[in-house]
């Protein structure tokens, strides 16, 4: 019977040994506890005795040769008489385990051997290296990222700071420019994803002659639906229109937070996360906590219908099945707007003023120095500058409608952020131009420019889009002559322009009234009557008419 | 034939046969570790004269053995069979010394009162001191033998153990075998003088005895003396066999890389072995052809007991978790006290406590610094024990805590229930080696052969400007230990029920005592009856809630119900769990409760890195993660030292303030 011969663990901290010399040559015959070979370890060097009598067949391990413990060094063959015990019986069976292991390593080999050339396939590729793009963090206080869109699908070539995809965070939308040249290989997260900063989005195999390499795994990015695209394409099942929340729903991706005990009563108590997302929280932050919960659970067992709960969209297109309709699902941008709006009419009490204001000084003076500021600038001078310096001037006397509730305080503010509303291809933005105090009539028309200039190029920063104090929105450019804006919280009053018009207006003059042509427009000024009375913010809107009226060219 | 120096010829061959047979084992043990079968050895070759003389003075069963590992021919001698030490080496299921738990050459054997032993040097000495210590309180003329090599000398413990049986002219018997290597170190390097016998010379009542340990008949008798001299009362002696070390200090080790070929000869030229063959041939005491049947017989018997012993049981992999505890917890209920007396305070519980389980219990044993009257402890909580009890059972220890742990255990092997006391948690750690490695693992390692249920009383704590060593917690330390329960009363109910149930129960006890509250009208409980004990293992809800719960113990428990009267203005109710001992920790309560409220704070005394609170919170965040409604939060010392002045400590120290704000922040989350 043959038995194998393996490395003693000859301490307890040894995990391989040396062999120094054999002892024996296979053909001799060898006596149990006779010496076969001398071995040396980290701790000691040791002759190794037979554990059988019977002769050597087989040297399997080299002298010189370092191999780890238990490792079978060498077989022999047992003389018949010598004793059998239990553990040689189960032999056999160790024996053909061991051949199978060797087989399943023969086996292993090629597919080792195909990964290495692919390897090499890519280094003669010269740069061929496959590299990841990571969700970049946008902004100090960014920890995660929507993929708005993928403006590349694998196998797209795309140059280096060519935009690769856009992407959505709390405030800003960007596109991202690609850091390598090269081929996409592979996109990870889909569109309408939120990942965390730093995930690997896309994989990008570097090199102008990349390419060479097939994109790998080409996953559904959903695309054709998930990108702004009516939902109507999608048919749905019967499935989908089950309350309970479906499995693929991950909680987790949402910007709210889910206390695991709130996921449980949720899952428990079949609330779907878009329940779950509109329900209003008490705890910090406005988390929903366990309280929140069960009272929503047992609202909702009594039927008193949570407020403005919006249906699952699955539900939704069930309704409006075979009827003449698109159903188009919120964005995160649009979400997020409804919500401001909706927040800040239930926050603040509105009133309204409006006042005429006549602008036909200001288009004189905007006509007869167009072409020189151009020149110098490099941007058209507008109106808009104007306004933006009397409200300046205006806040500046009126500190009160420079302000913010915070509690049960009144927080006046001496520096003054001036949030300026601009429509963008999917919504509001509102970026700041910041110490409005601090400039001149210039200062104020390039930081209005550069800001209106990135918002539209999707380049602003964080930073650009917080911290105003007052705004002001300007939907003259579509021709309305007045409207009623909705103050953009924590502010307490916005200013809205209306279109500037010629109208006939009666002047009085010194030497009697007269009928003349002037460009008028209507300013409203929205304000909170929280802690701005009519008082404040009437003179506030009359103080910003009175600058604009008294602007004199010499500011320019 | 006449008898010579005291042997026939029978006993002479025997005695023959026993080194033979122990020098062919380890030389058989060997190959079966080469053969990779085993993978530790280590050998007696050369020591086997005088283990076999020693041996030979002692009533194995009778008398007590704490053998060193080196000491395989001393155990035959003793009366071990070959087949026992075979199984122990090859860790076999029915090995006697713990069933495989412990390496090879850890001897152990309950009937013939061979103490289980385990690895570290010198851990022995203080326990054959305690059992030795035992025998004398129970009127037997039982004598320990303990051995090691010369080495094992320079550990402390030595000269503690050596100290206390002088003190008290205890019949313990110290062998050093002094093969002149610690492993690779020679004595030179080791021991002043490099002569254990003369650092030993100024212990009064110490018999002290040095032998050619390779010569048999010499060794005989310094044994003989020394074990008559300590029957009868007259004290401890050390006896230093200078004797020689044939193989490697272990299988792990290969001399010929720190001693020379010459070196190595020499030795063998005085094999004592040889010289004692040699010896009887020379003096006609035996002939050569009965040496060749000895040889044959032991030959034979080697083979065969090897065969046997291979085919004996392994132990089974689920074995490994079994016997940490006499009891892994006790199933009866927490009942309240029969009948209740005048209010106590902790100090006082702790007190009545020991008073009534050492009236009720013969066998218990108090000791510790400064605890016998008239001082009766440093806090006075053992004032009047000694009046009571009487100085047998309740005095003084010398100022080494080692020495306390240590003799404790081989007071619990010999059949008692200590109680002792560490004066400050802060100065418990010259007795870790003894906790960790001996008193916790002599249950586990013996495989239930052996208990030491000792009781451990110590006083915690801060708030009491007690600086860095007068302050410390430390629970968290020992509550990760295995093999241990760690209680930590708040009250004096809870102290006097739980204690009285440590000292009843058969497992070790880490008992702490804060300091601060000592004293305190806080604690302040009508006194429970004598009967009255606490399970250990539950934890007690101090207060109901729904909002959040409160994890706390000791102190705590009275500075998080001051924080709570910060919460009075909020609408909420917190519930409040006093866990009472930290080991068997009662998560059930802990868990339930949390099901209930969704949110947990832990508040504890102990530092936060690595405190027991760390513990309480993974569990929770492991098998109650959908039931948490806010992040488990911890509030605990800060991870500095306790300084000492109070503006200091109090930075440092958990505040009522700090537990209300953390509270109101979970509470609003």
């Amino acid at each position: 019977m043959k038995v194998d011969i393996k490395m003693p663990k000859l301490g307890e901290s040894i995990t391989e040994g040396t062999i120094v010399k054999w002892l024996k040559k296979p053909g001799d015959h060898v006596k149990k506890d006779e010496s076969l070979l001398e071995i040396s370890t980290d701790k000691v060097d040791s002759e190794i005795p037979s554990p059988h009598e019977g002769v050597l067949v087989e040297i399997l391990k080299e002298e010189n040769e370092t191999v780890e413990v238990d490792a079978v060094i060498a077989r022999m063959e047992k003389d018949g008489k010598a004793d059998v015990r239990k553990e040689e019986a189960a032999e056999p069976e160790e024996e053909s385990k061991a051949e199978e292991t060797s087989k399943a390593r023969e086996e292993s080999q090629p597919a080792d051997a195909e990964t290495k050339e692919e390897k090499s396939a890519i280094e003669q590729n010269g740069d061929g290296e496959v590299v990841d793009v990571l969700m970049p963090k946008l902004g100090e206080s960014i920890t995660e990222g929507t993929i708005v869109k993928w403006l590349k699908k694998p196998g797209d070539q795309v140059k280096k700071d060519e935009s690769l995809l856009e992407i959505s965070t709390d405030k800003v939308d960007s596109e991202i420019p690609s850091p390598y040249e090269g081929v996409v290989v592979e996109i990870l997260k889909n569109e309408n994803e939120t990942v965390d900063v730093d995930t690997v989005i896309a994989r990008i195999q570097v090199g102008k002659k990349a390419g060479a390499v097939a994109p790998k795994k080409e996953k559904p990015t959903d695309s054709e639906s998930g990108n702004g695209r009516p939902e109507k394409e999608k048919k749905p099942g019967k499935t989908e229109t089950a309350q309970a929340p479906s499995k693929t729903e991950k909680p987790g991706d949402g910007k709210k937070f889910f206390s695991p005990l709130v996921l449980n009563i949720a899952r428990k108590e079949g609330v779907s996360v878009e329940e779950l997302e509109q329900i209003s929280g008490s705890g910090l932050d406005g988390r929903v906590t366990k309280k929140d919960m069960l009272k929503y659970v047992q609202n909702k067992k009594q039927g008193i219908a949570p407020k403005a709960t919006p249906k699952p969209s699955a539900e939704v297109a069930a309704q409006w099945k075979d009827k003449q309709v698109e159903i188009i699902p919120m964005d995160a941008v649009r979400k997020k707007i409804a919500k401001h709006m909706q927040e800040s009419k239930a926050t603040s009490p509105h009133v309204y003023g409006v006042a005429e204001c006549d602008f036909t000084h200001i288009m004189e003076i905007v006509k007869s120095n167009k072409a020189e500021f151009e020149k110098k600038e490099g941007f058209k001078l507008t109106f808009n500058p104007f306004i933006l310096y009397a409200v300046t001037k205006a806040l500046m006397d009126f500190p009160g409608a420079n302000a913010s509730l915070e509690g049960d305080n009144i927080v006046q503010k001496h520096f003054i952020n001036l949030g300026i509303a601009v429509a963008t291809e999917r919504g509001l933005i509102v970026p700041v131009l910041k110490n409005a105090e601090e400039k001149n009539f210039r200062g104020l028309a390039r930081s209005a420019y550069d800001l209106a200039m990135r918002a539209r190029n999707k380049q602003l920063a964080v930073e650009d889009v917080q911290g105003s104090t007052f705004t002001i929105t300007n939907y003259g450019v579509f021709g309305n002559i007045i409207g009623f804006p909705i103050i953009n919280q924590p502010n307490v009053a916005i200013l809205g322009v209306g279109a500037i018009k010629k109208r006939p207006v009666v002047i009085e003059t010194e030497q009697g009234d007269t009928i003349g042509i002037r460009s008028q427009a209507f300013l409203t000024l929205s304000y909170d009557h929280r802690i701005v009375d009519g008082e404040l913010g009437d003179k506030t809107l009359q103080r910003v008419v009175h600058y604009l009226h008294n602007i004199t060219e010499d500011i320019l | 034939m006449t008898k010579y120096q005291g042997f026939d010829r029978g006993e002479l061959l025997e005695i023959y046969k026993l080194m033979f047979l122990s020098r062919k084992m380890d030389e058989k043990m060997l190959n079966l570790l080469r053969q990779g079968r085993v993978h530790f050895h280590i050998g007696a070759s050369g020591h086997e004269a005088a283990q076999v003389a020693a041996a030979a003075n002692f009533i194995g069963g009778k008398d007590w053995a704490y053998p060193y590992y080196r000491d395989q021919a001393f155990l035959l001698k003793w009366g071990q069979t070959i087949q026992e030490l075979f199984l122990q080496y090859l860790a076999k299921r029915d090995d006697l010394s713990g069933s495989g738990r412990q390496l090879p050459q850890h001897f152990g054997h309950k009937e013939l009162r061979v103490v289980c032993q385990s690895s570290p040097t010198g851990t022995q000495y203080l326990q054959a001191v305690g059992t030795a210590m035992g025998a004398v309180k129970d009127k037997t003329d039982e004598v320990v033998y303990v051995s090691s090599g010369e080495g094992a000398t320079s550990e402390g413990e030595f000269h503690e153990a050596l100290n206390w049986a002088s003190r008290d002219k205890l019949p313990v018997i110290f062998h050093v075998e002094d093969n002149h290597f610690a492993i690779s170190v020679p004595k030179t390097q080791q021991t002043s003088g490099a002569s254990v016998y003369n650092i030993v010379c100024g212990y009064e009542n110490l018999g002290r005895y040095e032998v050619n340990g390779t010569n048999f008949f010499e060794t005989h008798k310094a044994f003989a003396k020394a074990v008559k001299r300590a029957r009868e009362g007259k004290g401890p002696s050390v006896v230093v066999s200078d004797v020689i070390r044939l193989l490697p200090h272990s299988s792990s080790d290969d001399h010929a890389k720190y001693r020379s070929p010459e070196e190595l000869e020499r030795d063998r030229q005085r094999d004592p072995m040889t010289i004692f063959m040699d010896h009887g041939l020379k003096e006609k005491l035996f002939t050569e052809k009965d040496i060749e049947k000895v040889e044959q017989e032991v030959l034979e018997l080697v083979e065969q007991t090897t065969d046997w012993a291979l085919d004996q049981s392994d132990p089974e992999p689920e074995d490994a978790l079994k016997n940490l505890y006499v009891s892994w917890l006790n199933p009866a209920k927490e009942e309240p006290p029969k009948s209740t007396g005048q209010p106590i305070m902790l100090l006082e519980a702790v007190n009545h406590a020991l008073k009534e389980e050492m009236e009720r219990n013969p066998r218990t044993i108090a000791f510790g610094e400064d605890i016998a009257d008239p001082k009766g402890g440093v806090f006075t909580v053992t004032k009047g024990l000694t009046d009571l009890i009487g100085k047998d059972r309740v005095f003084n220890s010398p100022i080494a805590e080692a020495s306390i742990v240590g003799t404790a255990i081989g007071l619990a092997i010999r059949g008692f229930k200590p109680v002792v006391e560490i004066q400050f948690m802060d100065y418990i750690w010259p007795a870790m080696m003894q906790i960790k490695d001996e008193l916790v693992t002599m249950y586990y390692r013996s495989n239930g052969a052996y208990k030491a249920d000792v009781v451990i009383r110590t006083p915690v704590g801060a708030y009491i400007h007690g600086g860095l060593y007068h302050s410390q917690t430390a629970d968290g330390i020992f509550a990760h230990i295995p093999g241990i329960r760690v209680v930590f009363p708040s009250n004096a109910a809870d102290a006097k029920g739980l204690l009285k149930e440590a000292i009843r129960g058969e497992d070790p006890v880490l008992f702490l005592e804060h300091k601060g509250l000592y004293r305190s009208r806080l604690t302040e409980r009508p006194e429970p009856d004598a009967d009255y004990t606490i399970p250990l293992g539950r934890a007690k809800i101090v207060q109901e809630g729904e909002d959040l719960t409160v994890v706390t113990w000791g102190m705590q428990v009275y500075q998080t119900a001051d924080a709570l009267k910060q919460l009075s203005d909020l609408d909420t109710s917190v519930e409040v769990i006093d866990i009472r001992t930290l080991n068997p920790l009662d998560f059930d309560t802990i868990l339930a409760s949390v099901k209930k409220t969704g949110k947990v704070l832990i508040v504890h005394e102990d530092h936060l890195t690595g405190g027991f609170g760390g513990e309480i919170a993974a569990r929770i965040a492991s098998e109650a993660f959908e039931f948490l409604d806010g992040p488990i939060t911890r509030i605990a010392a800060e991870d500095v030292h306790h300084p000492y002045h109070p503006k200091l400590e109090h930075r440092i120290l958990p505040q009522v303030d700090d537990i209300a704000k953390a509270m109101k922040e979970l509470l609003i989350y």
